[in-house]
């Protein structure tokens, strides 16, 4: 495939997940309000633009699929084909199954899917058989499924790989020139509003530089500031320095916000699992969103999405009832989920809050103990107890069912989040309902460091692994040859590692008598380990790192200390992991 | 990749470097910059030729050591020594040698093999062996082999 293919197939990968996205959008407002001409004439042109461009760059099964889904939007454009749950259906398992094919493309130019199922579910309705048929609900299963298998599908990560190769590019070849040619209207087409600003499409790679560069100005620029009045004193000089400083502070909020962009996208996505999870439920559950123009670093955006799918379909599942036990409990048939996100100082906090029954303490306390989580006589409040949820061990089979969980938990939700310095916690009222909060940093690029010292070195740790800093004297810590340091924290007795010794530097103190301690935690528990000297606390930007050296020792990345000089950033969860294993569970620290 | 052809390197250019008193060359494609040498914060537990990480206008480059890499004793004289910074399999890498002689064009004609024993440990990483019209040798170096790091991570 010579490069102009590639990269107008490229190009069309995207554009096209622009177009899906904005018909789902018309899709879901379908579904709530009696169709409007304008609508209607929005998704024709969008599939018509879809099937256009993907048979020009040679995606004929996408131009297949789509050919009929056009002609569908036709038939109820001139009334020939109402509405119906079901016609809607087939126009999400549409979009679903476009979806899917990008993804695969995306792996591997060259791929073919199976595409039988949605077209002959197209055919169906095109043949007139559109009416909601009496096993509406059987329906809705089988959607379920579909979607379940494509989740799985994708983990596998299955294109599969077309070996007519020639199949493909024969077409191509001579289409090249309707390509360019039909990509015209497509820019038009879709965007309606004229007064908003435009748009262009950059590569990642290229805000990073913009950022590292800037990054690195502004280290020059605390240079000069520090010159500024000693060695530098003209005015003219002075005057400027302090000038400059201002605009790089400037510039480099701008840099950053460049890599941010809006939850719209993910919340967006939230609505269609709402809509179908709760109607394989068969439950009636709206979605309200707050705050979907909440910016936050793309990464984040990228991160997000499957731990806020897995919250959303825990409370239609679990947190949700059904419409007549909500009759029952005096509450309005329909339930409510919502979605709120906000900044919160340099903070992303994403809410879900649902109007549910809520979780009950002493049932989780109840199985905490059973599984040994929690010690019958642990005097723990009702608050701490729901946050079990989150502990590993604690999901159990009989709390995953098909719809909230593949097998995986909460404790899943909480490491994915934790892994991007975040945090989640849980309020629950009985009755009421629950309420996720997920906190997380604006953006990845940027973390609240401690910068420490051990054996002559400095590193960066990330602040949200530090749960303490301790001082160790003769008074709280015991050591015994050959079983180990430990250390006594509040009555709990937690191991003591040196950093300099497993990263084998030069040693810190040659007695441990009285030294500088960082507490933290992993899936084993909390540990502390020894340093020479906490030296400050500073925002660091994170560099990667390149794959040669990355992960090695824990080190995640580097960042660049006000000196100029890089220092590593390490990971201290991920380089002590499985370095330990605690005995029993007396690690939960509740329990002792 | 395992030994280039004579195709391969028509007419390619190659930055002439010293180390010790060994003469060695890189595909100048494939040299983005000569800096001097830099500060560098270490890598723990690292194999001894990394010399650690610079920060390069922003940003972080591994820094290797050639001496310790290929076991070269280091000329006395260290006022020379510079740092090219080259682009191996996309990774930007610092390569720290004794001094930078000058850029040659290679005649294929000129090249010849390099013989591989076990005895001859840094021969896996020599390409082929040029000479100069002025009939001194240049080791042509490997540098994808040279750095292939990832064993830096098995060798930990």
């Amino acid at each position: 495939m010579d490069e102009f293919e590639l990269e107008i197939k490229q190009e069309f990968i995207s554009e096209a997940a622009d177009l899906l996205f904005q018909a789902e959008e018309v899709f879901l407002t379908l579904e709530n309000s009696t169709p409007d001409e304008e609508m209607l004439n929005l998704l024709f042109r969008v599939a018509h633009n879809l099937k256009g461009t993907s048979m020009a760059v040679g995606f004929e099964q996408i131009s297949e699929l789509t050919h009929h889904t056009e002609n569908l939007i036709l038939k109820i454009q001139q009334n020939e084909i109402p509405l119906t749950t079901k016609v809607i259906d087939v126009l999400f398992a549409f979009k679903d199954k476009v979806e899917e094919m990008l993804d695969g493309y995306k792996e591997n130019l060259e791929a073919t899917f199976d595409i039988s199922e949605v077209v002959h579910n197209l055919e169906v309705i095109l043949g007139g058989d559109y009416h909601d048929s009496m096993e509406a609900s059987e329906d809705s299963p089988s959607l379920e499924n579909e979607r379940e298998e494509k989740y799985e599908n994708e983990a596998k990560g299955d294109a599969q790989p077309d070996l007519n190769l020639d199949q493909n590019l024969l077409p191509l070849s001579n289409s090249e020139e309707e390509a360019s040619g039909s990509k015209k209207p497509q820019v038009k087409a879709p965007k309606k509003k004229e007064d908003t600003d435009e748009d262009i499409r950059v590569k990642l790679s290229r805000i990073n530089k913009v950022n590292d560069y800037i990054g690195e100005l502004v280290i020059l620029q605390t240079v000069l500031e520090q010159k500024r009045g000693v060695e530098i004193t003209d005015d003219l000089s002075i005057s400027s320095i302090s000038q400059m400083s201002k605009i790089f502070k400037e510039l480099q909020s701008m840099a950053m916000s460049l890599r941010m962009l809006p939850l719209k996208s993910t919340f967006q996505r939230m609505q269609r699992i709402v809509r179908d999870t709760s109607k394989a439920l068969n439950k009636d559950i709206k979605l309200e969103l707050r705050g979907e123009d909440t910016e936050v670093d793309k990464k984040v955006v990228e991160f997000i999405l499957d731990p806020l799918v897995h919250i959303v379909r825990n409370g239609i599942d679990h947190g949700v009832e059904a419409p007549h036990e909500r009759t029952e409990a005096g509450k309005p048939s329909q339930g409510v989920i919502e979605l709120f996100a906000f900044h919160e100082g340099s903070n992303l906090i994403i809410q879900i809050t649902d109007d549910g029954k809520g979780i009950d303490p002493n049932i989780i306390r109840r199985k905490g103990i059973e599984k040994g989580i929690l010690n019958e006589s642990s005097p723990i409040s009702d608050e701490e107890v729901i946050q079990l949820i989150f502990h590993p061990g604690f999901s159990t089979k009989e709390t995953v069912s098909e719809v909230s969980g593949r097998g995986v938990g909460m404790d899943v939700v909480k490491t994915n989040i934790e892994n991007l310095g975040g945090k989640v916690s849980l309020q629950s009222k009985v009755g009421t309902g629950s309420s996720f909060r997920i906190e997380l940093p604006l953006t990845l690029a940027i973390v609240d460091g401690l910068i420490i010292e051990s054996g002559d070195h400095k590193f960066a740790l990330p602040l949200s692994q530090v749960q303490e800093i301790v001082q160790i004297s003769k008074d709280n810590f015991a050591s015994a040859t050959g079983g180990g340091l430990y250390y006594k924290l509040r009555g709990n007795i937690i191991p003591v590692f040196s950093l300099a010794e497993k990263l084998d530097l030069k040693k810190d103190r040659p007695d441990l008598k009285e030294a500088t301690a960082i507490i933290t935690e992993n899936k084993d528990g909390k540990f502390a380990v020894l340093i020479e000297n906490v030296l400050y606390k500073q925002q660091v930007v994170i560099k990667e790192l390149g794959a040669d050296i990355k992960g090695f020792n824990g080190i995640t990345g580097a960042t660049i200390l006000g000196n100029g000089k890089p220092s590593f950033i390490i990971d201290l969860k991920e380089l002590y992991k499985d370095f330990f294993k605690l005995n029993n569970n007396t690690h939960f620290d509740i329990a002792c | 990749m395992e030994d280039r052809s004579e195709k391969d390197i028509t007419g390619a250019r190659f930055l002439e470097f010293n180390i010790g008193n060994e003469k060695y060359g890189v595909e100048l494609l494939t040299v983005i910059e000569v800096i001097s040498i830099p500060e560098t914060t270490p890598l723990p537990n690292s194999p001894k030729y990394i010399k650690g990480i610079m920060n390069l206008r922003g940003q972080i480059i591994t820094i290797v050591d050639l001496h310790t890499k290929l076991n070269i004793e280091p000329k006395e004289d260290q006022s020379q020594c510079a740092t090219i910074i080259v682009k191996v399999n996309n990774v930007q890498v610092g390569v720290i040698v004794d001094s930078i002689n000058k850029v040659v064009n290679v005649n294929p004609n000129d090249l010849s093999e390099i013989v591989t024993t076990t005895k001859n440990k840094n021969s896996k990483f020599i390409n082929s062996i040029w000479k100069s019209p002025e009939d001194y040798l240049v080791f042509l170096l490997n540098f994808e082999k040279l750095l292939d790091l990832e064993e830096v991570a098995t060798a930990a």
